[in-house]
């Protein structure tokens, strides 16, 4: 059910609702994606680039299309711009471990980092706009209602600016200890840094095309990047080496135009980082015209295989905006389709609906000769399942950002109208 | 203007003229080597005496917001800033780095207007100056009137890997149509059979002259005109088909060994030789989707390329005599769509354009703050068209001969940019 802006739904879904009655007390239901259901809405004048939920549940921040980060609060729609520092696009947004502070990542190759809840905010009176109907100009008349002033609430003042990159910072993501963040640009470089500090740690050199995401394992032995060819770089984070490379088919060259297009738009661990997802496209048709498939590559951390394609419901051109490994053990994604609408896809890893499509390369060993364990055991290929989705929820608007509540019960989802949207299941 | 019967241009000949395209575009691969015989100076010194015109043709239409009229911070400005280049006070995206630094040589025009959002339509006015009609394309122009009667060489030579089969010469006739080379692969069928001997080659040709005086007697002197183009110029490129080698290497690592770098190398190399309009095509630009990762991949491409082989056609002193024009058939849209994407844009786009006869370092016309229309100094096809020519020397307001008939060059409604010209 869609609502006006701000506005809760006045029919919460029913297996949320755990009921109490004196002494007994009855266990919540499992959440259920048959039950998604938008609850809460709230609008942006911009497309919307990504979106996360801080730790709490409270906040929910947005990139958009022009150089602001917005932060909504969800029970009251309260609307917080933090601004004035990066002048481009942010295009990911991610946590300190504490939950105290948000890192943005921006074209303009910096990291900023915020704090969730700065000790104070500037109330800017945005100008009213004057009313420029030449009919009511002209014969002096007055309206009858005054105007209010729309008043902007705004963060300008950084905990932190650095300059990540020559060139654009694409991602950024705080490891999972506290320790370290790890960044990416299109200066080819992946680099981790001191969380603490902001002092770098290391770089990570290797990638041929450009990195569209990092993130660090949960046991922090480990970093993952994908750059635009598809390629899944697993690096040491104490060497530095690269020890394992995979290929994907998230990449494809666009013949007619002459260009590659592809990399991870999003990825994601499950809890215990024995799953990585990594979300993009594959089988480049015309990728100029968004004519290509979406795709969720699922990764075995163990094997280091690529073992699971997930596919959309309706195999709608589009590009898989985002992945996430629900409490319950599925997996989510969220497309924006070529057609202007989206989708979030629900998929159970144990279902096999489809023969696989096409036979890829996966896993090739590293080429500087460092490996783990698993990278030596060179038994027959396997070629990755192809998955279908077992429930999908329909958006009006192209998808771009997905995030869950801690407990799973809730998602939001940045759109292309500029809209967030809030779904409890 | 009255719109003139194009007499010469029957169905016929434009089927010779494929045909000729066809045959002889492989060939002209062939002179891919020899360029890299000549010096700087050399090169400089045999060009002094011809005016000669680089096109550099972005595809599908460059994002005029990603390249010559950034927007920052504006409604529909997009993720990217401005540099400055050498010129001060002006600045372009920056995507365009190594551009930048060669700013002083190039101008910019930011107020085009074509009027239509359409392919065809918008690429056959940047290139004939007219938005209809079956005019010649300015390298066809540039190859009538700026080649030397004894060049054995085609004055109008396009190097591309796919793109539409216009034809391109008109009114003029085929030995002016543009020679298509398929990047700068050898070309097939380059070398004479190994079991025709020489001298039957030429008793083949005597053969040939004889039989095409009979068949023309009492016809169009055109349709004989493309027989003989076609031999003739098929002839020269295989009489240097030893001259076609492998390019070098570093060189190469200075313009890149991507397609692109390859096919400007090879540009570089036909202006030295003396090919009069050169044009060279960058594919990639129609971004319905991912305009942005997508002019980061492209521009990044194009940049260091461009910027190198104009660096190199200045250093070899042959930037007073070569026009360099950057262009695309429009520009893109000022919203991005739900795909990220920018659509197609005629009505406020921009190029840049330098060397041969053009004021550097200037901007010329604008767009409003958010780039949705042209405030400054409107300009479309027929005015750019109208100041290549005179930028090169042919007076555009004067008639092309046309068995007798006076057709005008440029077109009469519009004029030469002023204010560019030097």
């Amino acid at each position: 059910m869609r609502q006006d802006e701000g506005k809760e739904s006045t029919s919460q879904s029913e297996s949320q609702a755990g009921e109490q009655d004196g002494q007994q007390v009855q266990q919540p239901a499992k959440p259920d994606p048959a039950k998604a259901s938008e609850v809460k809405k709230f609008s942006h004048a911009e497309a919307l680039t990504n979106c996360r939920l801080d730790p709490t549940g409270k906040y929910v921040f947005a990139g958009a299309e022009d150089f602001g980060v917005y932060r909504w609060d969800l029970e009251t729609g309260e609307k917080v711009i933090y601004r004035g520092v990066h002048d481009s696009w942010v295009r990911r947004i991610d946590f300190s471990v504490d939950g105290k502070q948000i890192l943005t990542s921006g074209w303009d190759g910096r990291i900023v980092v915020w704090d969730v809840e700065p000790e104070s905010l500037k109330t800017v009176e945005l100008p009213v706009e004057k009313d420029t109907d030449e009919t009511t100009a002209n014969s002096g008349e007055k309206s009858d209602g005054e105007t209010k002033p729309e008043i902007e609430r705004v963060v300008d003042s950084p905990v932190r600016v650095i300059e990540a990159h020559r060139g654009f910072s694409r991602w950024v993501h705080a490891g999972p200890r506290g320790k370290y963040i790890a960044t990416c640009g299109n200066d080819k470089i992946v680099k981790l840094w001191d969380a603490r500090r902001w002092k770098l740690k290391k770089e990570f050199v290797g990638h041929g095309r450009h990195p569209y995401a990092v993130m660090i394992h949960p046991d922090g032995e480990s970093l993952v990047s994908e750059d635009l060819m598809g390629e899944i770089f697993i690096w040491n984070a104490k060497t530095g080496q690269r020890t394992r490379e995979l290929k994907s088919v998230m990449t494809g060259f666009d013949n007619k135009f002459q260009a590659d297009m592809g990399g991870a738009r999003d990825m994601a661990f499950n809890a215990d980082g024995s799953l990585l997802g990594c979300a993009g496209i594959t089988n480049v048709v015309n990728s100029f015209a968004g004519q290509q498939d979406p795709i969720i590559c699922i990764v075995d951390w163990q094997s280091k295989e690529i073992t699971s394609h997930l596919r959309t419901k309706s195999n709608a051109a589009g590009i898989a905006w985002g992945v996430h490994f629900h409490p319950e053990g599925y997996v989510v994604g969220a497309m924006g389709n070529q057609n202007g609408k989206g989708t979030v896809e629900f998929w159970s890893l144990a279902d096999e609906v489809e023969e696989p499509a096409e036979a890829k390369p996966m896993s090739e060993g590293c080429e500087d000769g460092a490996s783990d364990d698993s990278a030596d055991d060179k038994t027959e290929e396997k070629k990755p399942r192809d998955i279908k989705p077992f429930h999908v929820v329909e958006v009006d608007k192209a998808v771009r950002g997905l995030d869950f509540t801690a407990d799973g019960r809730r998602f939001v989802i940045a759109c292309s109208d500029g809209s967030l949207r809030i779904y409890d299941m | 203007m009255t719109k003139r019967r194009n007499s010469g241009c029957n169905a016929l000949e434009h089927h010779v003229t494929r045909r000729h395209f066809m045959g002889t575009g492989a060939m002209a691969g062939a002179m891919a080597g020899f360029g890299s015989l000549l010096t700087p100076a050399m090169a400089g010194e045999m060009k002094s005496k011809q005016k000669q015109i680089l096109q550099v043709y972005l595809q599908g239409g460059v994002s005029q917001f990603e390249s010559w009229d950034c927007k920052p911070g504006t409604k529909y400005g997009g993720p990217f800033r401005p540099i400055s280049t050498s010129v001060p006070g002006m600045q372009i995206c920056e995507l365009l780095p190594y551009t930048a630094q060669k700013m002083h040589l190039l101008s910019v025009v930011r107020s085009i207007n074509l009027e239509t959002d359409d392919h065809t339509v918008g690429r056959l006015f940047m290139e004939k100056g007219r938005k209809n009609g079956d005019y010649p394309f300015v390298g066809a122009v540039a190859s009538k009137y700026l080649t030397a009667a004894d060049n054995p060489l085609p004055g109008y030579v396009h190097i591309t890997t796919r793109g539409i089969v216009d034809q391109t010469a008109g009114f003029l006739g085929s030995k002016h149509e543009m020679m298509r080379l398929e990047g700068v692969k050898p070309p097939t069928n380059l070398e004479r059979p190994k079991d025709l001997k020489p001298e039957l080659a030429v008793r083949a040709e005597s053969l040939r002259q004889q039989l095409n005086k009979q068949f023309g007697g009492k016809r169009s002197r055109a349709l004989i005109d493309s027989y003989d183009t076609s031999f003739e110029q098929a002839q020269q490129l295989m009489a240097r088909a030893d001259l076609f080698e492998k390019q070098d290497e570093k060189e190469l690592d200075r313009y890149g060994k991507h397609w692109f770098g390859r096919r400007c190398l090879l540009a570089r190399t036909l202006l030295e030789q003396g090919v009069t309009c050169v044009k060279v095509t960058h594919h990639g630009y129609d971004t319905h989707a991912e305009n942005f990762n997508f002019h980061v991949e492209q521009l990044d491409e194009f940049d260091k390329t461009f910027a190198t082989l104009l660096g190199d056609i200045e250093e070899r002193g042959m930037l007073d005599n070569v026009l360099v024009v950057i262009y695309s058939e429009f520009g893109r849209t000022p919203k991005v769509n739900h795909k990220y994407g920018r659509d197609h844009w005629g009505k406020s786009f921009s190029i840049a354009l330098g060397g041969c006869g053009i004021q550097p370092g200037g901007v010329v016309g604008a767009t409003n703050a958010d780039g949705t229309e042209v405030s400054d100094r409107e300009v479309d096809g027929a005015h750019l068209f109208h100041t290549y020519m005179q930028a090169v020397g042919i007076d555009s307001q004067s008639n092309h001969s046309l068995d007798g008939r006076a057709v005008p060059i440029g077109d009469p409604v519009a004029a030469p940019i002023k204010e560019l010209l030097a």
